[in-house]
């Protein structure tokens, strides 16, 4: 540790103590869980607190994706879009330009949607991740993946992940949502293929039901 | 040997016979009586669910075990010479595979900034961007010239020293040309026609009783597709390769790829299962799947090398942009006697920033002059985009027919209309569009209505034309189970293809077309159509519906053994296959498949040139759209509420799809008409937008109403009729915005993007 | 490409300044410092995650409108006080980036974020404001740029749609320190590069900003907020400005103040307008008297004059519509 850092351990309430402890176990790669599992074996391994620090080579961590818990090695500066895609394989969410402006990466996060491709993957510990690879439940398509089918809001179908992952923010938050309202939420979805119209249209139809 | 068959051609209420003469084992085509299914109606794609719920895999999502990721190294100047490349320290690092430069031999000339030097294979891609950060290189900086203007002065620095050979792609129209010169950075002119004599021209047009003149610019516009361009590469221990590619064209890169390192085109195997749009700019291997393929070889491991975003932007493609001066010269009556074109354009290193399309193909007149000519720039190479020199031309050429029915008096849509007097498809499209979209409401004079938000029309005429390639093989297969597969090494690019593919084998078998399966996009698959000139469907369709046909007839020969009958008097209800003698015996499909001897039917059939004997073909495909904006002209903010197009495009296959594509060209369109552009720093030339926050792309907020009309126009010239409509719809939307601003606030904005600094200076302008 | 750090994610306030040392820095929601991390404009040791703090996430309407750093954009435009008290601002909030931003952006960050500039944010350049020698928008492709305030080395424009709105409703920032809580006014806590080039704000390495304050006497005045785009979509103003101000019974202009936004490197405030306005008779006539007279100190660069006719627009709308008359502009 540098001399001209405090020392955290001083600090209340951060645990690098307890961080450190369970360190030595960490391995690279995703195992993923049924629900409550892989709390139950990282709190075995003294690894829950972990978030309040995390050195720079990461630590084993839990993310709440989809509704499954996934224990993943996770480094401060992986963003949540490269350990979806590179750790836990969950290659629907694409990211097109790394940077906020696409809205390819979109996932929620409790029922928020933000870009993968600008938050920490560090920062979605304890949260609730949803995924494009979530919105369908087990055989059954959502309503919403329904009415872009049905309406054709897909074309090439990169920006299609993301423009759900907004379009499903959309009917959550508001069940009659008017295409102003529409508009608005999915002005951070860029779609080269030029889908938009057909977007509000499935957004519409799904709303209603 | 040829049969003939009497078919229904032309519009759906004004339809002739004629008899045509085809290939025996081809199906009669389907023509303007055919009652069908699927085809012409809405149907859903069959990759939808993959592509809503994540499941569809992308090149950028493939991942295979051992992979690397590959990076470049690119140039942060435009013009110089790199003498010596160290590749040492970066082959040194831990988790480097290798490193290699992007060019064999050195010097090195670098052209523009973000040339490619060297590329790195490592464990991670966080490993080989700190390995890039470890090359190092000896170099000089030459001069350089950034914009058509500065290029063509006496004594600019030169781009090439050397003549440069106009590389072509699927993507753009022929260019036959034997005889273009390249004298400092311009590479031309072209002249057309190749004997017409400038100074006559130019007095035949003075003696002209109206005539307008006019310079008009476009801006470069990059393709931007969401997924980026790239490849995986695995170079087998056996020396053979696949290759997965984000590409329009699967065979156009096994032949580069084979080409370039002499191998078999057998032993190379490119797959593109799904692929994040392209636009023209994805043809071939290009330089990106050149390294990955020599990374792979020389590591035996799997390489991936996808472009970020910058790389995307500055070196894979882009719309050259133009300087149009356009003459037009008319009788008092309005009748176009003279066209006249000098095009200068920039694709930077590239080619192919001709315009004259829409010049040459849309309106009569008694004589054309056009030259047009590439000036190299030290910027990234064009390449094909969506219509190739289209869009320009035509923002040049009916914005400059715009202001001559505004000098005549006439009309804007009258003085088309009475310059296209021979095109009955345009003359149809007219009423069409002016009806639904209410041009009689239009603001009759320019500039005239109160207050600071003002409302206008436009209007104007696009051309593409009817292209298609030959030899494409499509395979059709039934096996015992009934079950029926359609296989040919086709992409989909967004269009649909696979849908329609599904489509035609369901309609001509009497199945659904979810009971068919698609499998395309790999060149093992039988060679298919790059998607570019949009010639996909009219390219592949023919040879998929022959195939089914041969197929069915296959059937129906099982079917009359299993009833003990001669074929002929076999018919076919939907899948069912009766006694013609006696309709209550009948077999399904299934029962007849049951009985196939061996495992399966397997039939192959091709697409072959257009039906013979007939009168000629009409290869244009014509269209108009009308657009309705709101200038604010305090803030000089262009609005587009409402775009209505009317669009030929032979006979729709899947018309949902279809609509997709239109809707595509059209916000292309308005978002070339106001929002992108490419800015190069002028000083250093290195690119300042590379990004997708400043190069401005339309979102939803910048999307009007849009509404389409699609012509049923049936020529029956080959067994499905299709022809094509991805580029069309871009092409004429710029220019009708332009026209409806003009219409709106009474001045000309003759310069592309039409952004809100540009209306405020014209207004300013005009106020003086 | 990230460079490796460290991560914290404090509970409080005071474990957060503790934490910070020589080379850490903040991350709020993390947008700007992302982008900067990525393009490696900035590389820290660490990086202390202030988005842990509940206090910083409030929105306080009993005396004075106090909203803590750490609310997020989208909740300031969703706040239903804030609609009320100050419509700008949550029209403002409602229009920066694209909703996915506003989610994890914060008052904080968007008012201490780093300059838009393309040159500065592209480490092709090394420009002045990076420590660089020059300035290349100054010559360059400025047309984004500035109109005001650049004529010392640097022409960004001030990035926060925030700042612009709080600055015409004279915000105060509260900020801790190690020794205490110290307050700034918001008018007075942006550099331009005259004063500062390589710096944009008062917030000294390690403070913290803890929450803006906008007085009560400041609410419910008469509000006009406009952001002029290229393009609909998300997109960065290219003018923006802020009015708030009041009518008296006489139909006189009184206490008005104007900020634009996209004009300068610091919300720049139109002081020679406001003290015209003050008393002057509320027409049409005399506020485009006021209008015309205006921006004759302004310095466009080569491609962005076209602000200055955008902006008197805006100035001559904005006017109106605190006058509440019908702008005929
Ligand atoms: C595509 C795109 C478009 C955008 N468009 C707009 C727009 O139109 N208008 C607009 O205004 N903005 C726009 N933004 C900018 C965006 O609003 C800001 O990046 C965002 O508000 C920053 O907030 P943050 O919480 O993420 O900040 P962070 O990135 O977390 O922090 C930014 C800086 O502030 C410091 N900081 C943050 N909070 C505190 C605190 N409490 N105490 C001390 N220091 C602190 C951090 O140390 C850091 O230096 C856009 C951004 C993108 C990517
Ligand atoms: S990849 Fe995240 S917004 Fe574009
Ligand atoms: S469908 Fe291709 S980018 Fe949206």
């Amino acid at each position: 540790m540098k001399k001209d850092k405090p020392d955290p351990n001083s600090v209340k309430g951060i645990s690098r103590r307890n961080f450190l402890k369970g360190f030595g176990i960490t391995t690279v790669g995703a195992a993923v869980f049924e629900s409550g599992q892989a709390t139950k074996n990282l709190k075995a391994a003294g690894l829950l607190n972990v978030s309040d620090s995390i050195p720079i080579e990461g630590a084993k961590m839990i993310l709440y994706v989809n509704s499954k818990e996934y224990s993943v090695h996770i480094k401060p500066k992986e963003t949540l879009a490269e350990v979806l895609r590179e750790k836990l394989e969950l290659t629907g969410t694409k990211t097109g330009c790394e940077r906020g402006s696409c809205g390819a990466c979109t996932v929620l996060i409790d029922d928020n949607p933000v870009n993968s491709c600008m938050f920490l993957a560090v920062d979605a510990v304890g949260k609730q991740i949803t995924t494009i690879e979530g919105v369908a439940s087990d055989e059954n398509l959502h309503i919403l993946q329904n009415e872009f089918i049905e309406n054709d809001a897909l074309q090439c179908g990169f920006c299609t992940p993301g423009m759900i992952m907004s379009s499903l923010a959309i009917i959550k938050k508001n069940p009659a949502p008017d295409d102003e309202y529409i508009r608005k939420n999915l002005s951070g979805n860029l779609c080269r293929c030029g889908t938009y119209p057909k977007v509000f249209q499935a957004v519409i139809k799904a709303a209603k039901g | 040997m040829n049969k003939k068959e009497k078919v229904s051609v032309g519009l759906p209420d004004n339809l002739r016979e004629i008899i045509i003469e085809i290939p025996e084992d081809e199906p009669k085509p389907w023509d303007g009586k055919s009652e069908l299914n699927y085809i012409g109606k809405r149907v859903k794609r069959i990759d939808g669910i993959d592509k809503t719920t994540g499941k569809a895999k992308y090149t950028f999502d493939v991942k295979i075990p051992g992979m690397l990721y590959a990076k470049f190294l690119r140039s942060d100047f435009p013009a110089g010479t790199i003498s010596e490349i160290d590749l040492s320290k970066a082959q040194k690092l831990k988790g480097v595979y290798s490193v290699l430069p992007a060019q064999d031999d050195l010097p090195l000339i670098i052209r523009y900034a973000g040339q490619e030097i060297a590329a790195v294979a490592a464990e991670t891609a966080e490993i080989a961007e700190t390995a890039l950060q470890q090359i190092t290189f000896k170099h000089t900086t030459s001069d350089f010239v950034l914009s058509v203007e500065d290029a063509i002065r006496e004594n600019a620095p030169l781009v090439y020293q050397t003549t440069v050979k106009e590389k072509t792609t699927e993507g753009d129209l022929d260019s036959s040309e034997s005889s273009v010169v390249q004298e400092g950075n311009i590479r031309g002119p072209k002249i057309f026609p190749e004997d017409e004599n400038a100074e006559k021209f130019d007095d035949y047009l003075r003696n002209c009783e109206v005539i307008h003149t006019a310079e008009y610019r476009t801006q470069v516009q990059t393709h931007s597709a969401m997924e980026t361009h790239g490849v995986v590469v695995e170079w087998g221990s056996d020396d053979k390769v696949k290759v997965w590619a984000s590409t329009q064209g699967t065979f156009s890169v096994r032949n580069d790829i084979a080409d370039y390192f002499k191998l078999k085109y057998n032993d190379v195997r490119v797959i593109t299962e799904f692929m994040g749009g392209g636009f023209g700019a994805k043809f071939g291997a290009g330089l990106y799947g050149i390294m990955a393929a020599k990374l792979s070889r020389a590591t035996g491991k799997p390489v991936r090398l996808m472009l970020d975003r910058k790389g995307e932007h500055l070196s894979v493609g882009n719309r050259p942009d133009s300087l149009q001066k356009l003459s037009i010269g008319t009788t008092k009556e309005g009748k176009i006697k003279a066209l006249k074109l000098i095009s200068l354009g920039t694709g930077g290193v590239g080619t192919g920033a001709g315009t004259s399309g829409p010049i040459k193909n849309i309106y009569d007149y008694e004589k054309i002059y056009v030259e047009e000519s590439d000036v190299f720039i030290n910027a990234g190479p064009a390449a094909a985009f969506r219509a190739p020199g289209h869009p320009q031309g035509a923002f040049a050429l009916e914005q400059a027919i715009d202001e001559m029915a505004h000098k005549l008096g006439i009309d804007p849509l009258e003085f088309r209309r009475i310059n296209t007097t021979g095109n009955y498809i345009r003359q149809t499209q007219y009423v069409l569009g002016a009806e639904k979209f209410g041009w009689d409401k239009r603001n009759q004079v320019p500039g005239s209505i109160k207050g600071p938000i003002k409302r206008g029309f436009g209007v104007a005429n696009s051309v593409w034309y009817y292209i298609y390639n030959k030899g494409f093989v499509a395979t059709v297969t039934i096996n015992r189970r009934g079950e029926v597969q359609v296989i040919n090494g086709v992409q989909d690019i967004g269009g649909g293809i696979g849908t329609v593919l599904a489509m035609i084998v369901a309609e001509e078998l009497g199945l659904e077309p979810d009971q068919i399966t698609v499998k395309i996009g790999d060149t093992d698959n039988g060679f298919g159509p790059a998607s570019g000139g949009s010639q996909t469907t009219a390219g592949i369709t023919p040879a998929v519906r022959n195939a089914a046909y041969k197929a069915k007839i296959r059937m129906i020969e099982l079917a009359a053994s299993i009833l003990g009958k001669t074929t002929d008097k076999v018919t076919m209800e939907g899948s069912r296959f009766s006694d013609g003698d006696d309709i209550s015996k009948s077999l399904s499909f299934q029962q007849v498949a049951a009985k196939i001897p061996g495992d399966e039917i397997r039939v192959t059939a091709e697409r072959r040139s257009d039906n013979l004997g007939r009168e000629e073909i009409k290869t244009t495909i014509d269209g108009v759209q009308f657009a309705d904006v709101t200038v604010d002209t305090g803030t000089g903010v262009v609005k587009v509420n409402r775009i209505v197009a009317v669009h030929d495009c032979g006979r729709p296959m899947d018309r949902l799809t279809l609509e997709s594509q239109i809707n595509g060209g059209i916000i292309q369109g308005i978002s070339y008409a106001l929002y992108e552009n490419r800015i190069l720093d002028r000083n250093t030339g290195i690119m300042v937008n590379p990004n997708l926050e400043m190069y401005k792309i339309a979102g939803a907020r910048d999307v009007p109403q849009i509404e389409t009309i699609i012509m049923d126009f049936n020529q029956a010239m080959n067994s499905t009729g299709a022809m094509g409509i991805g580029e069309p719809a871009t092409i004429p939307t710029s220019a009708a915005i332009a026209n409806a601003v003009f219409n709106a606030i009474g001045v000309r904005l003759r310069s592309l993007p039409i952004t809100p600094d540009k209306i405020l200076a014209a207004l300013e302008e005009q106020s003086k | 490409m990230i460079k490796d750090f460290e991560y914290y994610l404090p509970k409080a306030t005071e474990q957060a300044l503790t934490l910070f040392s020589k080379n850490s820095a903040y991350k709020a929601g993390g947008i700007d410092l992302l982008d900067l991390l990525k393009e490696n404009i900035v590389s820290y040791d660490s990086i202390i995650n202030l988005s842990g703090i509940d206090s910083l996430d409030f929105i306080d309407t009993e005396i004075d409108l106090k909203i803590g750093a750490g609310v997020s954009i989208q909740k300031i435009a969703d706040s239903q006080p804030i609609q009320k008290y100050c419509p700008a601002l949550s029209e403002s909030a409602s229009e920066i980036a694209t909703p996915h931003i506003r989610n994890i952006a914060t008052l904080g960050g968007n008012l201490c974020q780093k300059p838009r500039c393309w040159y500065f944010r592209s480490k092709d350049f090394d420009c002045s404001r990076k420590g660089g020698k020059v300035c290349f928008a100054i010559d360059g492709e400025n047309k984004y740029h500035s109109i005001y305030g650049n004529q010392d080395g640097c022409a960004f424009v001030n990035p926060s749609g925030m700042a612009t709105v709080l600055t015409a409703l004279n915000a105060r920032l509260q900020i801790l320190t190690k020794k205490e809580i110290k307050t700034i006014n918001l008018r007075d806590f942006y550099y331009l590069p005259a004063e500062k080039l390589t710096c944009e704000h008062k917030l000294n390495d390690g403070e913290i900003l803890l929450s803006v304050t906008v007085e009560k006497e400041n609410l419910l005045r008469k509000n006009y907020y406009c952001k002029i785009k290229e393009k609909q979509s998300s997109d960065w103003p290219i003018a923006e400005i802020c009015i708030i101000g009041g009518i008296n019974s006489l139909g006189n202009f009184e206490n008005v103040s104007i900020v634009l936004g996209s004009a300068a490197p610091i919300p720049w405030r139109m002081i020679k307008e406001e003290k015209k306005l003050e008393g002057l008779q509320a027409t049409t006539k005399y506020i485009g008297n006021v209008v015309e007279s205006s921006f004759s100190d302004a310095n466009p660069l080569r491609d962005n004059a076209y602000k200055v006719k955008l902006f008197r627009t805006l100035l001559y709308r904005g006017l109106c519509s605190i006058a509440g008359l019908e702008s005929e502009r």
